[in-house]
């Protein structure tokens, strides 16, 4: 009986997510990132483009 | 007789052995460290006996390699070969070795010595180590919490007879060290990472040099008198030949990045990289990183997050956070050396502490992959949160392991999510999908397919759990897949549309066509096990 009552709840948060996932699926996700975020990913991103331009690693003599 | 055998048991000085045929000790204040670590590598793995072969200069093993120093002496210099087959059986006689089996095999080295510049020069040009192992009783057990990616199976021979030899396998990887004349730690270097990767090609310092035009006349890239470094094209172009591609990461430009991440990525990826660390402030040494060691139990993860204060979705931990060693090659050192992470790591401005840090990785990827590792993790965490922020406002109640993922920086004490990234293919994804969840949910044949049959070929992975999961089950809550070919982002609203599926408890949520689908597993679920993890002994 525990194991049923248990089978049931598993049964109702399947469906229960599952309509919120497609409640949120019928538009495109809203970017949420916040200054501070934004941020890192510029600084990051900013890294990543100068690293291609970047001469130093093998320039020098590597022994 | 070209072939004889030592036993290397007990009793035998493996010093003796190194000054008989290392001849770089010889008469001189030198030694061959990357030879003694061979050596206590051998030790430690219960060598018995060491098969000795004289290789003769014209041996189409080191032909190349033989003239190359010639010609960079413009000399005929003496040079004196060895090959040495180390086994874990006492052999009497040559026929024995017919009964072994691969496993007897701990290695197959070749040592060349060289006179010149006023004495011997020595270097290990090529040496396939097995794996490093325990034996115990009759067992070989693998090295706790190693987990080394980046490694291979090698078909090797031993010569029986002038006219006879033996085929067996190694599995292993291939190291080598340059010879400061024709080749340098940039050449042992792209030598030991592509020759370790799957693809099974065995790549020379002479290949290299054909490649980018060194010549040893015109051209020199060793030596006092060298007229050419060993540049950042230089190493594009060689590894464009090989048909493959490279990221890069330099830690004098962004010192607040940290190494140790852009690494793990990369070699959880199965993907060798190539880190250039400063050694004075002129010189800087490289070294392939194949592999790393956890530690499940370690204090700063958790202790630090919470002590400095540092919050918000992007203070998760990378599970590099439990990686407390890389596994290394340098060729200077030797074979399956462990980096501690914070040794290469510095609090200062590199311009003002240039010295022993790191400086530059280059990850070697197949030629399509072009999103970085670090905006499909970041892209992981945001997207994630921002679905079950979605979902908790429109007053959606998640379970409870969605409901700790999404509470995980609003308790106290914060508890940063464990996110781990690496890039897999279809093949071994599918292959991870045959476990069982926590409660034993599995998932079912068509639900395996409706995970796979949308996804490219390679793809970025990033797995995300809980601390306590992550140490002391290996599972995960999440997966969250992400495109691995991008073109650069034009504004960062854009990882809102390269994810390309999430895997939830419960449901997969594919972005194409946007309709979520029900999924038999609701538990957490086991960590994909890459191939080389699959006989880890771990804690």
């Amino acid at each position: 009986m525990e194991k049923d009552k248990k089978d049931k709840n598993v049964a109702n948060q399947d469906s229960i997510f599952l309509d919120g996932l497609r409640e949120i699926s019928k538009k495109v996700l809203n970017s949420k990132l916040n200054e501070e975020e934004k941020a890192q990913f510029e600084k990051a991103q900013f890294a990543e483009e100068q690293v291609k331009k970047s001469q130093y690693a093998f320039g020098g003599r590597i022994y | 007789m070209n072939q004889r055998i030592k036993l290397t048991g007990k009793q035998y000085s493996f010093f003796k052995f190194i000054e008989e045929f290392c001849y770089q000790g010889k008469n001189q204040l030198s030694v061959n460290v990357a030879v003694h670590r061979l050596c206590s590598l051998m030790r430690k793995m219960r060598t018995e006996a060491v098969v000795i072969e004289d290789l003769p200069i014209t041996s189409n093993v080191i032909e190349h390699e033989c003239l190359a120093i010639k010609k960079f002496y413009n000399t005929d210099i003496e040079i004196k070969a060895f090959k040495f087959t180390f086994i874990t059986e006492k052999i009497i006689q040559m026929s024995d070795i017919e009964t072994l089996k691969d496993e007897n095999f701990l290695s197959s080295v070749i040592l060349i010595n060289y006179r010149a510049d006023g004495g011997w020069n020595s270097y290990l040009y090529s040496a396939i180590v097995a794996k490093p192992k325990i034996r115990f009783k009759e067992y070989d057990l693998n090295l706790l919490n190693n987990y080394l990616h980046i490694y291979r199976k090698f078909q090797c021979e031993v010569s029986l007879s002038a006219d006879s030899v033996h085929h067996y396998n190694i599995i292993g990887s291939y190291f080598c060290q340059q010879n400061t004349v024709t080749s340098v730690c940039a050449h042992a270097a792209l030598c030991m990472a592509i020759n370790n990767m799957e693809s099974g090609r065995a790549i020379t310092p002479e290949e290299i040099n054909n490649i980018i035009g060194v010549d040893h006349q015109a051209k020199k890239c060793g030596g006092s008198n060298a007229n050419t470094f060993f540049t950042k094209a230089e190493v594009a172009k060689v590894l464009s030949h090989y048909e493959l591609s490279m990221v890069e990461s330099d830690f004098f430009e962004e010192p607040n990045r940290d190494y140790t991440e852009f690494v793990y990525r990369y070699v959880e990826s199965k993907c060798p990289v190539l880190l250039v660390f400063t050694t004075t402030n002129s010189v800087s040494h490289i070294v392939p990183i194949l592999g790393h060691t956890v530690n499940s139990d370690m204090w700063k993860p958790e202790a630090a997050p919470l002590y400095s204060h540092q919050m918000g979705r992007l203070n998760y931990n990378s599970s590099v956070a439990w990686v407390d060693h890389f596994i290394m090659h340098d060729d200077n050192f030797g074979m399956y050396l462990n980096l501690p992470l914070d040794s290469l790591k510095k609090i200062t401005l590199p311009k003002h502490d240039p010295t022993f840090r790191a400086a530059f990785a280059t990850a070697i990827v197949p030629k399509d992959v072009t999103t970085p590792s670090r905006e499909a993790e970041w892209a992981s965490v945001i997207v994630v949160k921002t679905v079950l922020q979605e979902l908790i406002d429109r007053s959606i109640i998640l379970d409870d392991w969605l409901y700790r993922i999404y509470v995980s920086d609003k308790i106290t004490p914060y508890r940063p999510l464990v996110v781990r990234t690496f890039l897999t293919t279809v093949k071994d994804y599918a292959k991870s999908l045959d476990g069982e969840d926590f409660q034993g949910y599995k998932f079912s044949e068509t639900e395996k397919k409706e995970l796979t049959n949308d996804l490219p070929e390679l793809f970025w992975l990033s797995e995300i759990t809980l601390p306590d999961l992550y140490t002391a089950n290996r599972t995960k809550i999440v997966d969250f897949f992400y495109d691995a070919s991008c073109p650069r982002l034009e504004n960062q609203d854009q990882i809102f549309t390269r994810w390309i599926q999430i895997r939830f408890p419960y449901a997969l949520y594919k972005k194409k066509p946007p309709s979520p689908q029900p999924l038999s597993v609701k538990s957490h679920y086991p960590l994909m096990m890459l191939e080389s993890q699959k006989d880890a002994f771990q804690w």
